[in-house]
């Protein structure tokens, strides 16, 4: 059950509010913060990566909404790393592991009505294939081990028909019968769902959302501090999706996701081009 | 002349001593985690993060030069906690020293309780300047003498000797706490205390080690329920069933404990609505409080978080009726310092006697002085180049933005590993200890 969600709608009069996340994400990280955890070094190029776009792209009133996403993006890479890096021999800080855990809901709130409330003024750019697949590059690159998108490509879930709940005109775009890409779809969807918002909208997922993933097996690991380690969980996860799948499908790896990916940006650049 | 604590900006302050290795390569145990002086002031204890205590002690002041005030000198120190390890979880239990409270004074001895995020002890200090001699049984060195050789008997007397200064551990209040340890607060009815860990709050008998009550429990039955954790305790500093507790997610609540014997349910719920306009990712993240304090005359208390400092009226739980911003200028970095760590930082703050000026510590080392009474404010800095003894300190100045002026430092070239986390305010007098990385450094009112 999800806690208090600060639920942000993206309206015009909030412009000056993403103008203001703008100029978080566009200034310079602080020179001085050094951080001796290898986390926040890998973290950074990502973070300078999108920051030096959302600066690039703030000229344009059309894109402060890029801006915004590029923040939330990072806020949310950021957030999954934190959760998935052991900080040390110790006890991992209940606070803090709260705290990051709530930024994620609150980030999945709003993905999630984003979803359900399609907003026609946001183009569909074809700026939005390379972000996209970069972000999720980012997001796979950030969390190796644990595959999330891989472990939800490779389960050959019963996908049902995800595009009958949305009301979107362009919902008549996904009614592909082609079953691989209808999955490919909801998989990218789980991990950045904020990209469908205009014409792709699977509202609906199968068996499995983030929400799962992070607050079930992740989170009686954290909260719990049982002895379990990250990978035994996420190896026990995969196991228990495949096991549900349709069809037993063997255990994700990055190789089989990595041909997902390029074969998406191929669909996506013939569905987006159009 | 030692006021009661006065203003914060007709005072200046001076440079009086630094404590701790001069060299930039902090050694990690010697990172300093808690800082506090006893209730008399003439007592000022620090905890680091290798288990260890130290105890400064101010040196009577010298009549015949009033303007060479009085120095904190160490008095005694000693190995609290050690390191252990939870053969159940697999995980080591940190010796760092979370909290100390000072035991108000009720004979020769001085007590202190200890914290790591596991176990508290009950220190007692003793000082030893006399010693037995000619004992019948043992010789001087300690060794036995043969009873046969022994023709008369003697009356041991006591002569002096150099003054010793002992600690000992005499209670060990362990295995009450499965969450990290965070604050710990002594009853105003000497008696009793409490500990708080990030679910629950204890109470404990300081007689009694093998059992503790457990007055607050905000562990959700689904820990994937969990949203919120507690930050900090405090027990009221007149009132013995009253104590206050905050959160992550920047609520007060204040209990009775005559209500019921759990405490869950609040008193008083101190909360202040959300500022629409400043709402961001990280909301909830720097609404969390990181320390709690009540006033020394117990009618306000004051919040920390991540921001700013609040003082709020215990009559009035709608919202503070002070808010002081601590370093404003950082809200538009708030993703580069989610990103290394920094906005999980817990500073502390404190009330000078008088309750009339707050402090609270910040990056690059500086610390602020927030005088209520005459609504000013004042950035002060702890460094090695302000060494000079009775040096005054200068006032800094933080640039956000636009054109840097001349002694202004701007916020990019702000070192956010220099953080000054812990401080601490003499109970009577205009004297500071201020807690950076590794060096303790002690300020007092310039004496003219």
């Amino acid at each position: 059950m999800l806690g208090k969600g600060l639920k942000r709608k993206l309206e015009p009069e909030e412009e000056d509010g993403v103008m203001k996340m703008e100029a978080s994400s566009s200034s310079p990280s602080s020179s001085s913060s050094s951080s001796s955890s290898p986390s926040s070094s890998s973290s950074s190029s990502s973070s300078s990566s999108s920051s030096s776009s959302s600066s690039s792209s703030s000229s344009s009133s059309s894109s402060s909404t890029g801006g915004y996403w590029f923040q939330r993006q990072t806020v949310l890479n950021l957030s999954l790393l934190k959760l998935h890096t052991r900080p040390g021999p110790g006890e991992p800080d209940l606070a803090r592991t709260v705290l990051i855990t709530n930024t994620l809901r609150h980030i999945q709130h709003e993905l999630r009505g984003e979803e359900c409330v399609p907003s026609p003024q946001t183009p569909s750019s074809p700026a939005s294939k390379d972000s996209f697949s970069t972000a999720l590059a980012d997001i796979e690159a950030l969390c190796p081990t644990v595959g999330i998108t891989a472990l939800f490509s490779t389960s050959d879930q019963d996908v049902p028909d995800i595009t009958s709940g949305t009301d979107s005109d362009n919902a008549g775009e996904l009614r592909d019968p082609d079953a691989h890409l209808s999955e490919m779809h909801s998989s990218m969807s789980l991990s950045d769902s904020a990209l469908f918002t205009s014409s792709h909208a699977p509202s609906r997922l199968a068996d499995f959302s983030l929400d799962d993933f992070l607050f079930t097996e992740i989170d009686n690991f954290l909260f719990d501090s049982s002895s379990l380690s990250v990978s035994m969980v996420t190896d026990e996860l995969v196991k228990t999706l495949a096991g549900c799948g349709s069809q037993s499908a063997p255990p994700s790896n990055n190789q089989t996701f990595k041909l997902d990916l390029n074969e998406l940006d191929h669909i996506m650049e013939v569905l987006v081009g159009s | 002349m030692a006021g009661a604590g006065g203003g914060g900006n007709d005072v200046q302050w001076c440079f009086s001593q630094v404590k701790g290795a001069i060299d930039d390569d902090v050694a990690e145990a010697d990172i300093i985690s808690t800082v506090e002086f006893n209730h008399s002031g003439e007592l000022l204890a620090t905890g680091d993060k290798g288990g260890r205590v130290v105890i400064f002690q101010q040196e009577t002041e010298n009549k015949s030069q009033p303007q060479c005030r009085s120095e904190y000198n160490v008095y005694s120190t000693f190995q609290s906690h050690e390191p252990e390890f939870d053969y159940l979880k697999s995980l080591e239990i940190e010796e760092k020293i979370n909290k100390i409270r000072w035991l108000p004074q009720k004979n020769a001895a001085q007590f202190l309780l200890s914290t790591n995020d596991k176990t508290i002890k009950l220190w007692k200090i003793s000082e030893r300047d006399k010693r037995p001699e000619g004992y019948n049984l043992k010789e001087e060195d300690g060794r036995y003498r043969d009873a046969a050789t022994i023709t008369a008997l003697r009356v041991p007397v006591f002569r002096p000797m150099d003054l010793m200064v002992e600690a000992s551990p005499r209670r060990v209040f362990a295995n009450a706490h499965t969450y990290h340890i965070n604050s710990i607060s002594v009853n105003s009815d000497n008696e009793t205390y409490l500990s708080a860990d990030d679910l629950r709050i204890n109470l404990w008998h300081l007689e009694i080690t093998d059992r503790s009550f457990n007055i607050v429990d905000i562990k959700p039955a689904n820990m994937e329920e969990l949203t919120e954790v507690i930050t900090a305790a405090e027990f009221h500093p007149h009132q013995c069933n009253t104590f206050v507790y905050s959160s992550s997610k920047g609520t007060i609540r204040l209990c009775d404990m005559r209500a019921s014997a759990l405490c869950d349910k609040h008193s008083k719920l101190f909360e202040e609505p959300e500022d629409p306009s400043n709402r961001s990712f990280f909301s909830e993240i720097i609404s969390s409080i990181s320390d709690v304090k009540f006033s020394h005359n117990g009618r306000y208390m004051m919040t920390r978080d991540y921001l700013s400092v609040k003082i709020w009226d215990l009559n009035m739980e709608s919202r503070p009726v002070e808010t002081y911003q601590v370093h404003e200028y950082l809200r538009s970095k708030l993703c580069s310092l989610y990103e290394n760590d920094c906005i999980f930082d817990k500073f502390e703050c404190c009330w000078n006697g008088n309750d009339s000026v707050v402090m609270t510590g910040s990056y690059n080392n500086f610390f602020r002085m927030l005088d209520r009474s005459q609504r000013r404010d004042v950035t002060l800095e702890a460094s090695r180049e302000s060494c000079k003894p009775r040096q005054v300190l200068k006032p800094r100045r933080v640039c956000a933005g636009g054109k840097r002026k001349k002694d202004e430092i701007s916020v990019d070239s702000l070192d956010f590993n220099k953080k000054i986390l812990h401080t601490a305010w003499h109970p009577q007098e205009n004297i500071i200890a201020v807690a950076t990385t590794n060096n303790l450094y002690i300020f007092q009112e310039k004496v003219n």
